[in-house]
C-alpha cells in the first residue's frame, strides 16, 4: 500500500486503522458539520454534483456506456453491477491486491480506489477487451503457462502483464519480477506468471 | 462509505473558495489512493470531495537545470521516476516515487497526495525533505511557502490551515557532486509500509574525496518525518567513508523515537535506522560521484 | 463389464500430457463467474456486522437505525440479547440494500450494547494459557522399544526410560520450536448470491463442496435439500475454508426469501480473515536425543497451540513428522483463545507438524557438525510408511536439482558476503490423497458429441481440464472433444476438494463410466465392421479393430449408427471400494505420496531480511492426468510455504484482543519478486505410473516450512525458533533471544 493510516499516531502500539475497524469506535469518532457551515458553503460556492445518482457517459472498450452513479461509486461498481464486467475483481480495500487493474488513458490503475466520477471522458479498458475471437497475447501466454489456479486474481494479473509488458516490450526476467509486484495472488502462480511473461516478450509483438 | 457531494474545480482560487467554505467536510482528491479508502474505512468523513486534478497549475512539471524543479502537487509518482533527467537530478524523490504502492497506484497517487496525506511513514517525505524541497501553498489569505522538512506537524497533521491548498513543490538546482537516495526498509521486496524510510542527499568536493553538505531524513521513527541534522553535520569535511557513514547512522538513532507497533518493536526500528543511513548514504555518495 | 485399468505405462496420449487448461481463457479474460460476480436483476446488497470485541456478551440489538438508512431494504438480527461473543468479527446481523455503499452504511447504523468480558488471545505461553485456565487436555503419542513390567507405573516407566535414553544418547538437542496461526485469505470472500422464488432456492455459492452443501440451506428455511440448487462455476480460493453453507449464506438465503429479490452476501475483507478459517498454532520444547551419526535414539516432547475459540491443537499423532522413532513420547496440550475458529487448511496438521519437528532433526546435524543431507537420510531408518527408498531416491534428484553438494557448509560457516550469508536446508512430507466418493454421467451423442456431467468443482486444480483427459483417452479423443459439466447440485454428486482427494475421485469416475460407455459403443460399432465389440478399440478418433487401423470408423461416423439414442452411462467410484469380483483395490486410483523439498537462502546479518535463492520440490504423485496442472499445485504450494515461511501470520493485540493486520495491505504475503527460482520435478519411474492417480493438492505445501528454517539456520549458525521467520526474529535469534 502507498501510506501509514494518516489517522492520529497510534497510541494502543497498533495500527490505527485496523484497530478502529474492529471497534465501534469508529462510528463515534466523527462529528457532523453543523449546518450553518453547510448552508454558508453552498451559497458561495460554485456549481457541484450533487449526491443524488446521475446519468454519465464512460468509455469503456471501445464503447460508449451510460450508467447511474453517485459521486461516491468507484469505477469498479459501475463496471462490475451495471456493465457486467466481473473480469476486475474487489480483493483489497485499497488497491494493493491489483485485481481490480484496468486500463485508464493507457496506465493501469486500481479501479476501486478510483471515482466513476473521476473517469469520465476517459478510456476505460477492462480484461474482457482482451478476449474475443482471437485473445490478447498475454491470455494465450497465462493459459499456455497455466499462470492461474483459483482464477480469481488471473484478471487483474492479466491487465497488469499487459500494460507492463506495453511500457516493457522487451523487458528481461529480473525486471518482470520487479515489476510486477502490485498484483496478489493466494493460490501461488507467480512462478507461472513470470513464465507467461517471458513467454510474451520471447513471442514478440502482441496480437 | 457515506456518500459526498462531487467538484472538479477548474482553478486554484475556485478550490480555495470550496475549502474556505467547507473547512474539515471538504477532502482534496487527487490520486485518490488514500482518500477513499479513508472515506470507505470511516476514518474520515466528507461532505465535499474536491477533485483538484483539472486545475493546470497543479499539474505543471517545470525544470530548468540551472533553476531546478518545480513540482505540481497532483503529478502523478510514475512521470516522475518516468523521465531519466528528473530521476539524474532528484534521484530520492524518483526512489520514492518508484515504491509507493504497486504501479496501479503510482499511475495515480501523487507526490503533493502522499505528502498532503502526512503520515509519518510516506516514503517522499524524507525524500523531500533531503532534497531540500519547498512547498507552496495557496490559501485564503494568499501565498506562502514552508520548508518541507516543517510541513508535518503531527500524524496525518500538517501546516494547512483552512481553505489552503498545496499548489507545487520546489527543488532547488541539482548542484554538481551531488547525489541522493531513498531507501526503506519492509519485509518483503515491495509493497510494504515503511519499517523505517531513510532519504540521504550529499555534495561532495570536485575530487569525490570530501563530503561538503549532507541532509539526512527519517520517516517513520516519530509522530512526523525527521531532519538529521547531527548525524548530518557530522559527515561535513568528512571523507566518505564506510565508518564515517556507520558513525552517522549512530547519531541518526540518537533521534529517533519510534513506536513499537505490528511493523516491528522500537528498539527494532532505532536499529534499522542505522543501517539504512549508512546504506542511503553509501549510495547518495556512488551517485554523486557520477554527477559531474 | 470394463476392466478398470489405465493405459499401459508409456501408451497413453492424453493422459499425463501437457494441456492448456480448459477454461483457462475464460479465467483469464474475466469472462468466468465466480459467485461475487453472479448478479441477477433486482439483485439488492447484503453486509455482515461483526463482533468488535474478543470476548463480550450482548446487551441489546436495535436494528431501526439501519432500516432508516437510505437505500436499505431489510435488516436480520443473528444473535439476541445474552448471547456470548466468543471472538472478533462473530456474526451479530446482517442488512440488505440497493447498494453495497448503503449497506455497509447500514451495518454501521446498528445499535449494539455490548458487556465487555476479559478476553485471552495468547497462544504462545503455555504457563500464561495454563494460569488463565485456558487449557485442555490434548493427546500423548508414546511409544518404547522397551516394554513395562507388570508392577511398573506406566507413566514412571517412560519417564526413566526416556531419561535413560537420554542420557546414554551421543548427542542432545533441547529446543523450541513454533509456527504461528495463520489464515486461509481467499481472495474471493466467503459468500453466496442467493435467489429464492416459488420456494425453491438457487444459492450461488462460492463453495469447495457442490454436491454436500444443500442439505445446509435447506434445514434453517423449511425445505427440502431438492429445493436447493447450488451452483459454483468457479470459487475463488478455499484451501479447505469453503465446504459449509455457513450462517452468513444461510442469513443470505433468508434475506431473498424475505424480501423476494436475488441477494449477495460476501463477507468483507477483514471478516474473510477474522471468522472465515484459521489454521491452528502449534509450539513445541524438545528434547531429541541421537547418536553420533546423528540417527535419532529418543525423542521427548510437550506441544501446545490454539485451534481459536474451540478447544483443538495440532495432532501429536504426526509429531515427529514422518520420522517416527520407536522410542518417543509427545504430549499436546490445547489453548482456547478468543480468536476465530479453526478451519481446515491445506493438509490438516502437517505443515505446522513438519515445522515443529524436522527443524529439531536439523539442529541435530547442526550440533553435530554433519551434513543435514546426511543426518536427514540415516533417519530415514524410523520412516514408518513404507517409502524410505523412495524417499532416499528422491533426495538424490532433489540434491543434483539444488547443487547440495557443491554449496554445502556447516551451520554458520558459509562464506559472509558484506552482510549476507547463505544456507541450505531440506526437509520431508508424507500426505494420503487417495480419491474421494465420485459419480458422473458420460454421455455419448449421435452427432458425436461427447460430456461428462457430476456435481464437482475446480478449487483450482485444474479439475475440468483432469476430466476431460480422462475422458478423451479412454475415447481417444482430444480434450477439446470433451465437454465438461460441474458446479452443480442437480449433476450427480461427487466429493467435497478436500484432501488432495478429488483427481483421484473423479478421474476414478469418469475413466470408468467412459470405459462403460465406449463398451456400449463398441456393441453397436462391432457388426458394422464384422467383428466382436472385444476386437474393437478406440485410438486416434477413430474406432478400429485391434492390429488392423484399415478397419475403422471414424469417431463421428461410429456415433451416427447410434441413431436417436444416446449412450448415458454412470460412473461411480466409491472411496476405498475394492473391485466387486476379485475384491482387489482399485487399478485406477491409490493413496500415500511423498516428497522432499530444498531451499536455499540468503540472510543479511545487519536487516534480518531472508530472501528465497532457490527451492526444489520432488514429488511423487502416482499416475499423472494434466501434467502442467499437476505442476502448477506444486508451485502453488511452495510459494504458499514460503509465505508462512517468511510472511504470514495473524498478529493479536494482546490488550484488545483485536486481529490488527486483518487487511490485504498488512496480512503479509509473498509478491511475485519475493519467491526466487523454483524447480520442481515431479518423481516418476514405471512404479509410480502403476499406482494410479493420487492427489497433491496439498503435501507440496507441508515442508516449506521447515525446508526454509533449516536454510537459514545453516546461513546464521542459530535456529529462528518461530515461523513466520520475520526479519525482526531473525535478528532476534542472532541476538540469542527468542522472538
Amino acid at each position: 500500500m502507498k501510506d501509514q493510516d494518516l489517522a492520529p499516531w497510534p497510541q494502543a502500539g497498533f495500527d490505527r486503522r485496523a484497530f478502529l475497524k474492529g471497534s465501534s469506535a469508529a462510528a463515534a469518532a466523527t462529528t457532523l458539520a453543523t449546518h450553518a457551515t453547510q448552508a454558508q458553503a453552498q451559497a458561495a460556492a460554485p456549481e457541484i454534483v450533487g449526491r443524488q445518482s446521475r446519468l454519465v457517459e464512460l468509455k469503456v472498450n471501445g464503447k460508449t456506456a451510460s450508467v447511474r452513479v453517485e459521486p461516491r461509486s468507484t469505477l469498479l461498481d459501475v463496471l462490475r453491477y451495471q456493465l457486467q464486467l466481473t473480469g476486475a475483481k474487489p480483493v483489497s480495500i485499497d488497491g494493493s491486491s491489483g485485481a481490480s487493474t484496468v486500463i485508464v488513458d493507457g496506465k493501469p490503475i486500481a479501479a476501486n480506489t478510483t471515482l466513476a466520477l473521476d473517469c469520465v471522458g476517459k478510456s476505460i479498458q477492462t480484461v474482457e477487451s482482451l478476449g474475443g475471437e482471437k485473445p490478447d497475447a498475454v491470455v494465450s501466454a497465462f493459459v499456455h503457462a497455466d499462470a492461474m489456479q483459483c482464477g480469481f486474481c488471473t484478471p487483474g494479473f492479466v491487465v497488469a502483464v499487459r500494460a507492463f509488458l506495453d511500457k516493457n516490450p522487451g523487458a528481461t526476467e529480473e525486471q518482470i519480477r520487479s515489476g510486477l509486484n502490485g498484483n496478489l495472488c493466494r493460490c501461488g502462480t507467480y512462478a507461472n506468471v513470470v513464465m507467461a511473461a517471458l513467454e510474451v516478450v520471447k513471442g514478440g509483438s502482441r496480437g | 462509505m457515506k456518500d459526498f457531494e462531487y467538484h472538479p474545480a477548474a482553478t486554484v482560487d475556485e478550490a480555495v473558495s470550496l475549502l474556505s467554505a467547507h473547512g474539515e467536510r471538504a477532502r482534496i482528491l487527487a490520486g485518490g489512493t488514500d482518500l477513499l479508502v479513508q472515506l470507505r474505512e470511516g476514518m474520515r468523513e466528507a461532505d465535499l470531495v474536491l477533485d483538484v486534478k483539472k486545475i493546470s497549475e497543479l499539474a505543471r512539471l517545470d525544470y530548468a537545470p540551472a533553476t531546478g524543479l518545480t513540482l505540481g502537487s497532483t503529478t502523478p509518482c510514475y512521470q516522475i521516476y518516468n523521465d531519466k533527467t528528473l530521476t539524474a537530478a532528484y534521484s530520492a524523490l524518483a526512489d520514492a516515487a518508484h515504491i509507493i504502492g504497486g504501479w496501479q497506484i503510482q499511475s495515480r497517487a501523487s507526490i503533493g497526495g502522499n505528502l498532503c496525506n502526512s503520515s509519518p511513514a510516506a516514503d517522499s517525505i524524507p525524500a523531500l525533505i533531503c532534497l531540500g524541497a519547498i512547498a507552496h501553498i495557496a490559501g485564503p489569505d494568499g501565498r506562502r511557502q514552508v520548508p518541507v522538512s516543517e510541513f508535518c506537524t503531527g500524524p496525518g497533521k500538517n501546516a494547512l490551515k483552512r481553505g489552503e491548498l498545496l499548489v507545487a513543490l520546489q527543488f532547488p538546482a541539482s548542484a554538481k557532486h551531488s547525489g541522493s537516495h531513498y531507501r526503506r526498509f519492509i519485509p518483503r521486496n515491495e509493497m510494504d509500509i515503511a519499517v523505517v524510510g531513510v532519504g540521504s542527499w550529499v555534495r561532495l568536493n570536485a575530487a569525490g574525496d570530501k563530503i561538503e553538505e549532507a541532509r539526512i531524513a527519517l520517516g517513520a521513527v516519530a509522530p512526523t518525518p525527521l531532519l538529521a541534522t547531527e548525524a548530518a553535520a557530522s559527515l561535513v569535511g568528512k571523507a566518505p567513508t564506510e565508518a564515517n557513514f556507520t558513525a552517522a547512522g549512530e547519531l541518526a538513532r540518537k533521534i529517533a523515537k519510534p513506536i513499537s507497533d505490528m511493523r516491528g518493536p522500537a528498539e527494532y526500528r532505532v536499529h534499522l535506522v542505522g543501517v539504512l543511513v549508512q546504506r542511503t548514504l553509501a549510495e547518495a555518495v556512488t551517485r554523486a560521484k557520477k554527477n559531474v | 463389464m470394463a476392466n478398470y485399468v489405465w493405459p499401459k505405462f508409456g501408451t497413453a496420449t492424453v493422459i499425463g500430457k501437457r494441456h492448456d487448461r480448459v477454461d483457462g481463457v475464460a479465467k483469464a479474460t474475466g469472462t468466468a463467474k465466480y459467485a461475487y460476480d453472479i448478479n441477477p436483476a433486482g439483485m439488492i446488497i447484503a453486509r455482515l456486522l461483526g463482533s468488535p470485541h474478543a470476548h463480550a456478551k450482548i446487551k441489546s440489538i436495535d436494528l431501526s437505525p439501519a432500516k432508516k438508512v437510505p437505500g436499505v431494504v431489510e435488516a436480520v438480527a443473528l444473535k439476541k440479547a445474552d448471547d456470548e461473543l466468543l471472538f472478533q468479527g462473530e456474526e451479530i446481523a446482517v442488512v440488505a440494500a440497493e447498494s453495497e455503499a448503503a449497506a455497509a452504511e447500514g451495518v454501521a447504523a446498528i445499535k449494539v450494547e455490548y458487556e465487555v468480558l476479559p478476553h485471552f488471545v495468547n497462544d504462545t505461553d503455555l504457563a500464561a494459557a495454563k494460569a488463565a485456565g485456558m487449557t485442555g487436555k490434548g493427546g500423548k503419542n508414546i511409544s518404547l522399544a522397551k516394554e513395562p513390567g507388570d508392577d511398573d507405573d506406566e507413566d514412571e516407566f517412560t519417564e526413566k526410560e526416556i531419561n535413560r535414553l537420554l542420557k546414554e544418547s551421543a548427542v542432545v538437542v533441547e529446543g523450541e520450536y513454533g509456527i504461528h496461526m495463520i489464515t486461509h485469505m481467499c481472495l474471493e470472500p466467503h459468500g453466496s448470491t442467493c435467489e429464492w422464488k416459488d420456494g425453491k432456492l438457487v444459492a450461488h455459492l462460492s463453495t469447495q463442496n457442490v454436491s454436500g452443501t444443500g442439505p445446509q440451506f435447506a434445514g434453517p428455511l423449511g425445505i427440502t435439500a431438492d429445493d436447493v440448487t447450488v451452483h459454483c462455476d468457479y470459487i475463488g480460493g478455499g484451501f479447505g475454508s469453503k465446504f459449509a453453507a455457513d450462517t452468513w449464506g444461510v442469513a443470505c438465503a433468508e434475506l431473498s426469501k424475505k424480501t423476494g429479490r436475488p441477494v449477495k452476501l460476501m463477507l468483507d475483507r477483514d471478516q474473510e480473515l477474522k471468522i472465515a478459517g484459521n489454521r491452528p498454532s502449534g509450539f513445541l520444547k524438545c528434547r531429541v536425543g541421537a547418536d553420533k551419526n546423528g540417527v535419532i535414539t529418543v525423542w521427548d516432547s510437550e506441544q501446545w497451540g490454539t485451534a481459536g475459540a474451540k478447544p483443538g491443537v495440532v495432532s501429536e499423532k504426526v509429531v515427529p513428522y514422518v520420522y517416527e522413532p520407536k522410542n518417543r513420547r509427545v504430549i499436546s496440550h490445547t489453548i482456547k483463545t478468543n480468536r476465530g475458529l479453526v478451519r481446515a487448511w491445506r493438509a490438516p496438521n502437517h505443515p505446522q507438524a513438519c515445522a515443529m519437528s524436522q527443524t529439531a532433526i536439523d539442529d541435530i546435524a547442526a550440533k553435530l557438525g554433519l551434513n543435514s543431507l546426511d543426518v536427514f537420510k540415516r533417519n530415514l531408518v524410523h520412516v514408518a510408511n513404507g517409502k524410505a527408498e523412495v524417499y532416499a531416491a528422491q533426495m538424490d534428484v532433489a540434491a543434483r536439482l539444488i547443487g547440495w553438494n557443491d554449496k554445502w557448509h556447516l551451520h554458520g560457516k558459509g562464506p559472509k558476503k558484506g552482510s549476507i550469508v547463505e544456507g541450505l536446508g531440506l526437509a520431508i512430507h508424507t500426505w494420503g490423497g487417495g480419491g474421494h466418493t465420485s459419480k458422473c454421467t458420460i454421455r455419448i451423442s449421435p452427432d458425436g458429441g461427447v460430456s461428462s456431467t457430476l456435481g464437482s468443482q475446480d478449487l483450482g486444480v485444474g479439475t475440468r481440464t483432469a476430466i476431460a483427459a480422462v475422458v478423451a483417452e479412454t475415447f481417444g479423443l482430444t480434450i477439446d472433444d470433451v465437454q465438461v459439466n460441474m458446479g452443480n447440485s442437480k449433476y450427480p454428486a461427487s466429493g467435497p476438494s478436500g484432501g488432495s482427494t478429488t483427481i483421484g475421485g473423479v478421474s476414478e469416475s469418469n475413466r470408468r463410466g467412459s470405459l462403460d460407455a465406449l463398451d456400449k459403443l463398441l456393441a453397436v460399432v462391432a457388426p458394422k465392421l464384422g467383428v466382436t465389440a472385444d476386437q474393437l478399440e478406440a485410438k486416434g478418433g477413430r474406432i478400429q479393430v485391434v492390429g488392423s487401423p484399415s478397419k475403422s470408423l471414424g469417431w463421428k461416423e461410429a456415433c451416427s449408427l447410434l441413431g436417436m439414442n444416446a449412450i448415458e452411462a454412470q460412473g461411480e467410484y466409491v472411496r476405498g471400494s475394492k473391485d466387486a469380483k476379485t475384491g482387489a483395490d482399485s487399478k485406477l486410483s491409490n493413496s500415500q505420496v511423498g516428497g522432499v523439498q530444498m531451499a536455499e537462502v540468503a540472510v543479511d546479518l545487519d536487516t534480518g531480511v531472508v530472501k528465497m535463492k532457490k527451492f526444489v520440490a520432488v514429488q511423487d504423485v502416482g499416475t499423472i492426468i494434466a501434467r502442467k496442472q499437476a505442476e502448477s499445485q506444486v508451485y502453488g504450494s511452495v510459494i504458499m510455504g514460503i509465505a508462512y515461511a517468511l510472511f504470514e501470520e495473524q498478529i493479536m493485540d494482546q490488550a484488545s484482543g483485536a486481529f490488527v493486520n486483518c487487511e490485504i495491505a498488512d496480512y503479509k504475503l509473498p509478491r511475485l519478486g519475493d519467491i526466487g527460482d523454483i524447480v520442481v520435478e515431479m518423481y516418476e519411474p514405471e512404479s509410480e505410473y502403476n499406482r494410479g492417480v493420487v492427489g497433491i493438492g496439498e503435501p507440496p505445501v507441508i515442508a516449506p516450512g521447515a525446508a526454509i528454517s533449516n536454510a537459514v539456520a545453516n546461513a546464521i549458525g542459530v535456529r529462528v525458533s518461530t515461523l513466520p521467520m520475520t526479519p525482526q526474529r531473525v535478528l532476534e535469534a542472532l541476538k540469542g533471544r527468542k522472538a
